[in-house]
Parts: structure tokens; sequence; C-alpha cells
């Protein structure tokens, strides 16, 4: 889309202004990602003196631990096979599953606008919610009610509650968050079919191209732009997905459903200042894992884009 | 001849009336998802009005007796407890709602004024440094960066920022970065530049030309963008338990509240009632202003009318 830009700038009072405008912006920038991201990259080859109870020197050791931690059984206790296992299970659930049904569902909100108003509301009002509230009804719903009506509608054996067993409690909060993850992104679909051009689908219609065909052939080449940047941001927080565990658990999650994300968040919010550069080397291991493949899909996702 | 340019005789503005298979089974998932979402939330409703034997006894069905005073018990009893810098402090349920509001509002005032701000400075003026800006912004959202947690506690003690109202509510929150940025930029420059350029004409200055011109048409997309952060800042409790623990919001007591076994109140209708306290308020402006988070919030074209 060509951008549209006023040149209302090139004067003396546009440039003071502009400048004031972006006094706040960009010092907070410097201050709290440049600062904080430098000062995290600083600590991972840095060491805790236990003496003096600073962080200072130069080392590679915490790397070592970082190493020993995730393939060497670690001494902090994080199950990491686990963690990355369900991060990228997540993921390719994510892709394989929830985003071609919220395709489809954005486009029967937008093929019936009449009914999809009303279904849009329902289906957007969730999101609104505290997850921390729709997590807490989930959660005794799912420990209590559920399994109860399982046993007296299909009689299948109470297990003791869907959240509570190993066997179930994953599965469990992957539909809960397949069923509430519709919300926002469905709004930007819907939205972003909206602004096909009416004469496009008329023209398609004319040549008899049915309900299917339009999504294949006209909606999703057209949306594909909104939907390259859910998937490039959906690769880059593959292992930042805490799947829910800190509100339903705490700081205690139990190990088969511990992610990446959530280790590295309650790790380094409970543990004390002597764990912080590990944690820093821990982060920086990861991101490098992340950055590639989310370079290389953001590559890939401009090249096959039907509208280029 | 006419025949062979005959075109066929389709009304492709009114609709048939017919639905394909393909959109019966979508309206049928829908109906099934949309029971699944809400019928946690009924149930949950239900059983606020319930004891610990009707919650055993008749656990699916309406309660026999609507227990109103467990919500008085709640309110009563949902306390937080911060013990830190040498002072404990006792918190209950109205003055962590009372927190959540103050909270709340100065915060999504922060930010979603400087978001907008950042965003009418880029694209209403041409300068290179716009351009930067907007290419930071991209770059932050989709350039992972992991483990800075530790680091930004450092950086907030060291600048006095921890545990301090100011510095998380005001000081945090002026950031500008994210999907937001992109949308009110989007609804900026829809904006037709003939408003702008008769406003110069007549003699108006910058400030004039923001607060009297531009502002004012674009102030849907402000609103709109208040909202979903006030939503957002309303909801959010890890920034409190991570930097806030001494000006504990509602969203955190609440989590507080669920996760301890040891009070007055530990009955699962106690805490489906917290809850719901909770989610009242959000509920209330969400049915309010529905229209306008749902009507028309497009990367593309910013908010549409």
């Amino acid at each position: 889309m060509e951008k549209k830009k006023h040149k209302f700038g090139r004067t003396t009072g546009g440039l003071i202004f502009f400048i004031c405008l972006m006094i706040i912006p960009v010092l907070h920038t410097i201050v709290f990602y440049f600062i904080v991201n430098f000062n995290s990259f600083r600590m991972a080859f840095q060491t805790y003196d236990r003496v003096t109870q600073t962080i200072k020197g130069f080392t590679f050791d915490r790397f070592g631990e970082v190493y020993h931690e995730i393939f060497g059984g670690g001494s902090i206790g994080g199950n990491w096979d686990i963690a990355f296992k369900n991060c990228y299970l997540l993921w390719i659930l994510g892709l394989v599953a929830h985003t071609p049904v919220n395709f489809f569902i954005s486009y029967f909100l937008y093929k019936n606008e009449g009914v999809g108003d009303w279904f849009k509301v329902a289906l957007f009002a969730p999101t609104m919610v505290s997850s921390l509230v729709t997590l807490l009804m989930f959660k005794y719903f799912a420990n209590e009610a559920l399994p109860r009506a399982v046993e007296i509608i299909f009689g299948i054996p109470n297990p003791g509650g869907y959240l509570r067993l190993p066997g179930y409690r994953f599965w469990t909060m992957w539909i809960h968050g397949f069923f509430t993850g519709f919300g926002s992104g469905m709004l930007i679909y819907v939205n972003a079919m909206k602004a096909i051009s009416v004469s496009v689908v008329e023209a398609a219609k004319l040549d008899g191209v049915g309900f299917f065909s339009e999504f294949i052939h006209i909606t999703f080449p057209i949306i594909f732009s909104t939907w390259r940047v859910y998937f490039v941001l959906g690769i880059a927080g593959i292992l930042g997905n805490q799947f829910g565990c800190f509100p339903l658990y705490g700081t205690s999650a139990p190990p088969d459903v511990q992610t990446v994300g959530y280790n590295l968040f309650v790790w380094s919010s409970t543990m004390g200042e002597k764990y912080y550069p590990f944690l820093s080397a821990f982060g920086m291991c990861i991101s490098v894992i992340t950055l590639i493949p989310t370079l290389f899909f953001r590559w890939f996702t401009n090249k096959i884009d039907p509208m280029n | 001849m006419e025949n062979a340019i005959k075109t066929p005789k389709k009304n492709v503005v009114k609709k048939s009336g017919k639905y394909s298979p393909f959109q019966i089974g979508i309206f049928i998932f829908l109906i099934i998802y949309l029971a699944f979402i809400f019928l946690p939330f009924i149930w949950g409703f239900f059983t606020t009005f319930k004891d610990r034997n009707e919650f055993i006894e008749n656990l699916f069905g309406l309660p026999k007796t609507w227990r109103w005073e467990n919500y008085k018990t709640v309110l009563d009893n949902f306390v937080v407890v911060y013990s830190g810098r040498g002072k404990i402090l006792s918190f209950t349920f109205a003055d962590m709602m009372g927190n959540s509001v103050v909270y709340a509002v100065i915060a999504t005032f922060c930010t979603t004024t400087t978001c907008y701000l950042t965003a009418y400075a880029c694209s209403f003026y041409d300068y290179k440094w716009s351009h930067v800006m907007e290419v930071f912004n991209l770059f932050q959202m989709s350039i992972p960066i992991f483990g800075a947690l530790p680091s930004s506690i450092m950086v907030y003690k060291f600048l006095g920022l921890y545990e301090n109202f100011f510095g998380i509510a005001v000081i945090i929150h002026l950031g500008w970065t994210g999907m937001h940025f992109f949308i009110i930029e989007a609804c900026i420059r829809g904006i037709p530049k003939a408003y702008a350029e008769a406003a110069t004409i007549d003699g108006a200055n910058q400030i004039q030309l923001f607060t009297r011109v531009m502002f004012p048409l674009t102030i849907n997309i402000y609103s709109t963008i208040f909202i979903l952060d006030f939503i957002g800042v309303w909801n959010a409790y890890t920034t409190i338990y991570i930097y806030l623990k001494s000006f504990p919001t509602a969203a955190y007591g609440l989590w507080k509240f669920d996760n301890d076994y040891s009070g007055k109140v530990t009955g699962v209708w106690y805490k489906l009632a917290a809850g719901y306290l909770i989610a009242a308020p959000i509920l209330v402006i969400f049915i309010i202003f529905h229209k306008t988070l749902m009507n028309g919030i497009s990367l593309s074209e910013g908010v549409k009318e």
C-alpha cells in the first residue's frame, strides 16, 4: 500500500513539534528497551559474587550452566525435554487446528452479517474478561462439574478432575486455549475481509465461484498479509508461550504442562539476584534459537505473498 | 452471438437464502463453541449462590437457596496482606478495586496517549526518523528477546521505580510500541490531507493543527484504543505481581485469593464469586462499548465508521 505522508513537517515549527512528540518515546525506548536488553546481554557473561553480593566479571561459564541445565539433568530442576516439546507441540496444534478454524469462522461471520454480528459479540466477549477469571471458571468447571457430567451422561468414571491428573490436564488446558483464543484475531480477520472490494466479489460470483472457492481464490490471498503478521509473531513466541500455567497453578505447575516460557518467568520472578546471570544467559540462548526461524519465515512468507 | 456473451442471471448482491453444507457445518460448530465458552460461566454463576452441602448434592442445578451472603463473605474476607519495606499492609476488596481504578485509568491514559502521539508524529510528519520508528516497532515485535525480566527488575530498582506507584503506573506505561501503533497510524493516514492544508492556510500552527483539526478527526481511534488498553491494564496482574505488590489491584488479589488455601474462605463458590466481582466492571464496559470496539479496527484502514 502506498504510504501517504503529509508533508507538513518542513517548517521550523513542525520540526520543533515533531521533536517534542518524540522525546518521551525515544527516551523510553532507550531506557526500557536498549539499556534493559544490553544489561541482560552483559549479565549473561558475568558471575554473582557471593562475598560482595554483586554481579560482575566476564566469563562464558553461564552458557555451560545453561547447557548442563537443559541437557545434563540440571541442578535447578526444570523438565526441559517436556517444556520444549510442549512449546513446539502447542505451536503445531495452533497452526494445524486453530488457524484454519479461525479463518473459516471469520469467513462465515464476514459472509453472514446479520447472524455474524451476534456471533462476533459472543465470540469476542470472553477475551474482554481477564484470562485469570476465565481460567478460574474453567478450572473449577473442569475439575468438578465436567467429570461428573461425563460420568452421568456417558458412564465414563470420574478421574478426579481433568486439570488434576497427568493424562488429562495438558489436553484439557489446550482445549480451553483453543476455544478462547479466537476473539481478537477473529475481529482483525473479519475487518480485513470487509476491506475486500465488493466488485471483486461480484465479478467472482458472476464467474460461478462458490462459498469455499471464493475463500481459497479471493479472500485468503487478500488477507494473507494480515495472517502473515500473526504467523511470524507466532514463530517468535513459540518458546515464550506460558500456556496459562501461571494463573492455573501459580509457581507450582506440574511438569507435564510446563513450558519454556513459564519456567523462565517463574524463575525470573522468584529466584534471587544470584541466578540473574544464569537466567540472562538462558534467555539469550532461547532468543538465538527462536531468531533464526523467525527471520526465515518472515522472508519466506513475504516471498509467497500472493499480493506481491 | 448474443447467447455467447449472455451473462448468467445471478443477483450477486441479494443473498439467495440458501446455505452450503460447509456453512451449516460452521454454524453448528459455532453453536457448540458458544456452549463450551458460556457453560462454565453459567455454571459458575449458579455455584456462587451455593454452600458446601448444596455444591456436593446439587452440582448442576439451580441453587435451592440464593445465598447472596456469599458475595458479602467474599467482600469481607477477600484480603491481601503485603509485608515488605518494614511495613505490613492489609488490603480489602474495596481497597483493591479502588487501586484497580486508579492504576488502570492513569496507566491507560499514559500508554494510549504516548502511543497515539508517537503514531501521529510518524504518520503526519515526513521525516526519516518517522520511518526509523516504524521499522523499530516492527523489529521489536517480531524479533524475540527472552530472559530480560531479571535485567528489567534490576534497572527498575536502580531507577527507583520498583515498588513505586508513580514509576510503575506512569513511567513504565509511557511505552508506545505494539500493534496499536500501526492501527493508529493507519487511521491517521486515512484522513484526507485537505483538512490540514486548509487549517495551515488559515494560519494554524502545529499545536492548533493537532488539537483543533487532527485529534478531533481521530478521536474515535483514540477512544477505541483507550478502552482496549483499559481492559488490558485492568486484567493484568503479572505487572503488579512482579513490580508493585505494595499496591495490589483486584486482578492480583484474585490470583492470590485463588491460590490461598489457608484463609477463612476456601470454598469453590467463594472463589467463583470473587471472579465475578472482578469481571463485572469489564462486562459492563463491554456491553456499553462493544460496538465501538468491534465495528472496525483494521490494520489497513484504522477505525472504520
